[in-house]
């Protein structure tokens, strides 16, 4: 149930464009990433129990991680 | 989904130090050219500053496009600072056009819930599901500028034109009301007049409050900017301390 000042359909806009999500670990973290169109990918989740990985800034979502 | 091992060589936290001094540089100069960004002077404080910017995001991962603030990552951080001991402290800013009800709801209720001193400080736009963001914290406050829009909740989707999806939509818009009149000075009938004015937005009904006029109805505690939000939490953590900074705009002894 979306309650904002912004229209649904702005919103929602590309919301059945695919990409890519990958799991693995960044900085001794679980973390789930989505791939970008650049390559590049961001941070989507962190999947730790552990409420101090949630204090890491490079591990906020939306940071970017360049995966070699 | 896959797993993926080359993520285990990914660089560790950017901002540790390296032993290699040149190499160091040359990550600097990356985070220079790559994000515009410089080192800045590091520095200790016992307040953890969150922020609720764009959409609220729910159970439904938004597009790239919008600027989200996650729920599953906001409600664990909250444990986190609510078990720090190094955190006195919590400063939420928003600048949210609103989001998913529950995960709106339920951010609120974590912030209202919490043991350490909260002030929050609309700057912006608090609007939607962020009204019940911004007045579940202790202190809360709002820029001059900053507007907050009351209007009624709707549905996404398909809706069965039946009226019990009327009746859900209705108890929702109570949840949401009751948690807001239980949170401010604001009367739950004021609320409801804010909600279904329909003289004021053009695409919409609802109501738009500027900075004054969300204190002067109750909704808001003050008006203010960075320096009384700050003082206003460190009055609070000072006052929880019983250090002798206690009511001043000081900063806690530190105990």
């Amino acid at each position: 149930m979306l309650w904002s000042v912004i229209p649904e359909d702005v919103v929602l806009a590309g919301l059945n464009e695919a990409s890519e999500v990958l799991e693995g670990r960044v900085g001794r973290c679980d973390c789930r990433l989505r791939r970008g169109k650049d390559g590049v990918c961001t941070v989507e989740r962190l999947m730790s129990t552990n409420p101090a990985d949630y204090l890491r800034a490079e591990l906020a979502p939306g940071n970017r991680i360049w995966v070699r | 989904m896959q797993k993926n091992d080359k993520l285990n060589n990914v660089p560790q936290n950017p901002t540790e130090p390296e032993e290699n001094e040149p190499e160091q540089d040359e990550k600097r100069s990356e985070v220079l050219s790559d994000l515009g960004a410089t080192e800045v002077p590091q520095m200790k404080s016992d307040i953890h500053v969150l922020t609720v910017i764009g959409q609220v995001e729910g159970h439904l991962v938004l597009p790239a496009q919008n600027k989200t603030t996650k729920y599953e990552h906001i409600i664990p951080q909250l444990v986190a600072v609510e078990e720090n001991p190094d955190i006195k402290g919590l400063l939420v800013i928003l600048n949210t056009v609103g989001g998913d009800v529950e995960a709106g709801l339920a951010l609120a209720e974590m912030l209202a819930s919490m043991r350490k001193p909260v002030v929050s400080l609309v700057l912006g736009g608090g609007h939607s599901i962020g009204v019940p963001i911004a007045v579940a914290a202790r202190v809360s406050m709002i820029a001059p500028t900053a507007t907050m829009t009351i209007h009624p909740i709707r549905m996404t989707g398909m809706v069965l034109g039946v009226q019990q999806s009327f009746d859900y939509l209705e108890r929702m818009q109570d949840r949401v009301i009751g948690f807001i009149t239980s949170h401010s000075a604001i009367s739950d009938k004021q609320v409801r007049k804010f909600m279904m004015n329909t003289g004021e937005l053009a695409r919409d009904i609802g109501t738009v409050l500027a900075g004054e006029d969300a204190v002067k109805c109750g909704l808001i505690d003050e008006v203010g900017g960075l320096s009384e939000a700050l003082a206003a939490l460190h009055r609070l953590i000072n006052e929880e301390c019983g250090c002798e900074n206690a009511g001043g705009g000081g900063k806690c002894c530190g105990v």
